[in-house]
C-alpha cells in the first residue's frame, strides 16, 4: 500500500482493504478466506441502521485540545456534538486535565444552501470558528448534503488558510460514500498526515506515538517500565503534537482498526516505524507487543526482564479471576479488531469465547506485515472462534445467535448493542473506556469488570421479563441470514 | 446573518423517527445514508437524559443505509426492499417512512414507493422528513400530518361526548414527556374527558389515533399551538 497525500480524499475501505460486511462460520476460515482478498462485499436486502463516516471522523477531530471542527452538514449530522462534549469531559477526568467544551461549529445547512450551495456559509463558520476559539488548526467535516451538492471544500480552505493564517484540514467523510463507518478515522487521519504532520527536526528516543479513544492514560505504566513514554493521539493532544508525531520512536495503537491508517502512513512518508505485533490485549499479546517494542528500541533483555516480573506480578490476582470466571462463556460484539482484542483479553481470564460478531471486516491493512493481521493473530495465538460472524449492527441477525448459544456474558464496544443484550436477558458490559483492557492490568481490571457484570444476571433478567421483543415470531424461525444476497 | 450553530440542542427534521418511536407499536423506515439514525438517537435519547430506545428504536430502527449506488442511480429499489423486510421482520401496527437528505435532494420518489404499500393495505405512511428541511420541531409536525392524512384520510366522523385529542410537548426533545402526558391525561380524565394522549405508555396505540376524527374538540398545551389545531382538524 502507497500512501498518496497529493490526493485530498482517501479511497473508502471497501476499496482499499477489501471490506466486507457480510460473513459467517468458523473465524479461521473468514481468515484463510481473507489471504489474498478474494471476498466481495455483499450487501443485504433488509438492513437496520448503522454508522457513518463523519461520527468516526469526529471522534478522531473533536477532542483535539487546541483545534476546532467546523461541521458542514445539516444540523441532524451535529447530533454526535452534545455526546461528544460528554466524552471530552468525562475523557478529561479520566487524564487529570480541566474539562472544557467541544470546539465544534455547525454550519446548519438548509434547504436553500441545497440549491445555491453552502461554500459563503461554510467560509463563515472557519471564520467565527477562529474567533470563538482561537484554535491552530480547524478541520471541516463534510456531509452527505455538502457532498451531493459538490460544494468546493478544498477552495475554501485553502482561502481561508490564507486570511486567517492557519492550518485548515478538510475531511472528507461523506456518509454515503463508504459502508464502512471505520473509513471515518482514516479520513481524519489522512487530512492530519497530508496538513500538519512535520518532517522530524530532531528524532526522539523515548515517545511512543498511542493512537487511542479518549481512554484513560494506561500505556503509562506499561511504556514506562522500559524506559518510553507514550504521546496519546489524538484525543487531547495538542495541534504541536500531531505536527511532531514525525519525531516518535515507534507507533502504535488500541486497535487496528483505528490505528493502521496513520501507522502505515508515519511510517511511509516519515520513517516512524510501526510496532508490528498485536496490540497489547492478554497476556501473550501484551508479551508479543512489548519484545517487538524492544526489538525496536533496542530494550530486548529489559523487556524479558519486566515480562517476568510482570506475569508474577498480576497472578494471585489473575488467579483468582480465573477461579471465579471458570466455566463462563462470553460472546463479544465490537469493531473488527476490537473483536479480537476483547477476544484475547478474555480468553487470558480462562473464558469460554462462544461466539463473536464484527461490525465489519478489513481483508487487507495499509501495510503488508502479517503480524499486524488481527483475525490471524487471534486464531494462531489463542485459538478459533466457532461462530464468527461480520455485520454492520443488524441486531436482527445477531439475537438469532444470542438466542441459540446463551452466553453468560456479553462483552460490547457500542451503544445501542449492549441494551440488545440486556433486553435478551444477557448481562452486558459495553467497553466505554477502549483503553480499559490495555496490557497486564488491564486483563485484571476487564477481568473484575466481567465479573461484576455476571451479577446483574437477576436484574436484566427481570428487566428481559418486561421486554417485548418487535421481532414477529415468523423471523425468529428463520435463517438469520434470509436477507443477505450473493453466495452464502 | 448566517443561523450557524455552537451548541445545538435539537436536530433535523428526520429526528421525527424519534415522534414515530414513541406512538405505541410505531416502527419508523428510515430512508437515508447510515449514519442519520443513530447521531439522531444520540442527540434526541441518549445525550437528552439517557430516554433509553423503546419498543424498536435505538440500533433496531429499520434504514436503508443508502451509499454511492443510490445517491448515483437513485434509492427506490433499496426502499422497497427496506420496506419489504420490514414488514415481515418487525411487529408494527404503524409503519412511518422517513426520508432523509441523501434520498431528497438525488430525488426518490419515496412517496409513490410507499403509496403502494398502502394500497395493498398495510399501515404504512410517509413523511418527507430530509434533515435540511427544518428541525425535529418540524418534523415532529410532518408526521403528525402524514398519519392524520395518510392514515385516517377521510372519514366521517363519529363524535363521540367528552372525548379530546391532546397535542402537547415534541417527544423525546421535552426529557420529561412521558411523565408530563401521564399528569396531562390523568388531569382530563379527573374533570370527566375520555383522552386520546397519542404518545407514551398512556396511549392505546393506533388504534387512538384513528378515533382523532371522533373527538369533541383538540386540546393543544403548546406555544403556536391555535395555529397548528386549525391545520389538523
Amino acid at each position: 500500500m502507497s500512501i498518496n497525500l497529493n490526493l485530498p480524499e482517501i479511497e473508502p475501505r471497501e476499496r482499499r482493504l477489501g471490506s466486507i460486511l457480510s460473513f459467517h462460520g468458523k473465524a479461521s476460515q473468514l481468515y484463510e478466506k481473507s489471504l489474498g482478498a478474494k471476498l466481495k462485499m455483499q450487501d443485504r436486502t433488509f438492513s437496520q441502521c448503522g454508522s457513518c463516516a463523519s461520527g468516526c471522523a469526529f471522534v478522531s477531530n473533536s477532542i483535539i485540545l487546541d483545534a476546532a471542527v467546523v461541521n458542514h452538514a445539516p444540523i441532524g449530522c451535529a447530533g454526535d456534538f452534545s455526546g461528544f462534549n460528554n466524552v471530552r469531559h468525562q475523557g478529561a477526568t479520566h487524564r487529570g486535565l480541566k474539562a472544557d467544551n467541544l470546539k465544534a461549529i455547525s454550519t446548519n445547512l438548509e434547504e436553500k444552501d441545497t440549491i445555491y450551495g453552502g461554500a459563503d456559509k461554510l467560509m463563515e463558520a472557519i471564520r467565527e470558528a477562529k474567533k470563538r476559539f482561537n484554535p491552530k488548526a480547524i478541520f471541516i467535516n463534510t456531509s452527505c448534503a455538502s457532498g451531493i451538492i459538490g460544494d468546493d471544500v478544498e477552495s475554501v480552505a485553502d482561502e481561508l488558510e490564507q486570511e486567517l493564517g492557519i492550518t485548515i484540514v478538510p475531511v472528507y467523510c461523506e456518509g454515503f460514500k463508504s459502508k464502512i463507518w471505520s473509513t471515518g478515522f482514516d479520513a481524519t487521519a489522512h487530512g492530519i498526515v497530508r496538513k500538519l504532520v512535520k518532517p522530524a527536526q530532531k528524532k526522539s528516543k523515548d515517545i511512543v506515538n498511542v493512537f487511542n479513544f479518549q481512554g484513560s492514560h494506561s500505556f503509562t505504566d506499561v511504556l514506562g517500565k522500559i524506559g518510553l513514554k507514550p504521546k496519546y493521539l489524538f484525543p487531547f493532544s495538542n495541534v504541536e503534537d500531531l505536527e511532531r508525531m514525525s519525531e516518535a520512536v515507534a507507533s502504535t495503537h488500541i486497535c487496528e482498526t483505528l490505528g493502521t491508517y496513520i501507522s502505515a502512513a508515519l511510517e511511509e512518508v516519515f520513517g516512524v516505524p510501526e510496532v508490528k505485533a498485536p496490540v497489547p490485549y492478554g497476556i501473550e499479546w501484551t508479551d508479543e507487543w512489548l519484545r517487538e517494542l524492544g526489538r525496536i528500541t533496542n530494550r530486548e533483555k529489559l523487556v524479558e526482564k519486566v515480562i517476568i516480573e510482570e506475569h508474577e506480578r498480576i497472578k494471585p490476582k489473575l488467579d483468582e479471576l480465573k477461579s471465579k470466571l471458570i466455566g463462563k462463556r462470553v460472546y463479544v460484539l465490537a469493531g473488527d479488531s476490537f473483536v479480537h482484542s476483547i477476544v484475547s483479553a478474555c480468553r487470558s481470564l480462562g473464558l469460554e469465547v462462544v461466539g463473536g460478531t464484527a461490525f465489519h471486516h478489513d481483508q487487507v491493512y495499509d501495510n503488508d506485515y502479517g503480524e499486524v493481521n488481527s483475525i490471524g493473530n487471534m486464531v494462531k495465538m489463542t485459538g478459533d472462534v466457532e461462530n464468527y460472524t461480520v455485520c454492520n449492527k443488524q441486531p436482527y441477525e445477531f439475537i438469532h445467535f444470542l438466542k441459540e448459544l446463551k452466553p453468560d456474558v456479553l462483552v460490547v464496544r457500542h451503544g445501542q448493542i449492549s441494551t440488545v443484550g440486556i433486553k435478551l436477558g444477557i448481562p452486558s458490559f459495553q467497553v466505554t473506556d477502549a483503553n480499559l483492557g490495555i496490557a497486564y492490568d488491564g486483563v485484571v481490571e476487564l477481568g473484575d469488570k466481567i465479573y461484576e457484570t455476571l451479577r446483574t444476571r437477576k436484574l436484566v433478567e427481570n428487566i428481559a421479563k418486561h421486554s417485548e421483543s418487535p421481532y414477529t415470531d415468523w423471523w425468529l424461525k428463520q435463517d438469520p441470514f434470509t436477507f443477505e444476497k450473493g453466495e452464502r | 446573518m448566517s443561523n450557524i450553530i455552537e451548541q445545538p440542542r435539537y436536530s433535523c427534521a428526520l429526528g421525527a423517527q424519534q415522534t414515530v418511536l414513541t406512538i405505541p407499536r410505531a416502527i419508523p423506515i428510515v430512508h437515508s445514508g447510515p449514519g442519520c439514525s443513530s447521531k439522531i438517537h444520540g442527540a434526541l435519547a441518549t445525550s437528552a437524559g439517557y430516554q433509553g430506545e423503546g419498543y424498536a428504536g435505538g440500533s433496531h430502527v429499520p434504514c436503508t443505509n443508502s451509499a454511492e449506488k443510490e445517491v448515483v442511480f437513485g434509492g427506490e429499489k433499496r426502499l422497497e426492499e427496506t420496506i419489504e423486510g420490514s414488514l415481515k421482520v418487525l411487529k408494527g401496527d404503524l409503519f412511518v417512512v422517513l426520508t432523509g437528505c441523501t434520498s431528497e435532494i438525488v430525488g426518490d420518489d419515496s412517496e409513490s414507493v410507499t403509496t403502494k404499500y398502502r394500497e395493498e393495505g398495510y399501515p404504512i405512511v410517509i413523511a418527507e422528513t430530509g434533515g435540511f428541511k427544518g428541525s425535529n420541531y418540524y418534523g415532529h409536525e410532518l408526521v403528525l400530518k402524514a398519519i392524520i392524512n395518510q392514515l385516517i384520510g377521510d372519514v366521517k366522523p363519529k363524535v363521540r361526548q367528552r372525548v379530546v385529542n391532546v397535542f402537547s410537548v415534541v417527544p423525546f426533545q421535552n426529557p420529561n414527556w412521558r411523565g408530563d402526558l401521564q399528569e396531562i391525561k390523568q388531569l382530563l380524565n379527573s374533570i370527566g374527558l375520555e383522552v386520546n394522549i397519542l404518545f407514551g405508555y398512556e396511549s392505546a396505540g393506533v388504534s387512538e389515533w384513528r378515533d382523532i376524527p371522533n373527538a369533541e374538540f383538540n386540546l393543544a398545551f403548546i406555544s403556536m399551538g391555535r395555529n397548528r389545531n386549525r391545520r389538523i382538524t
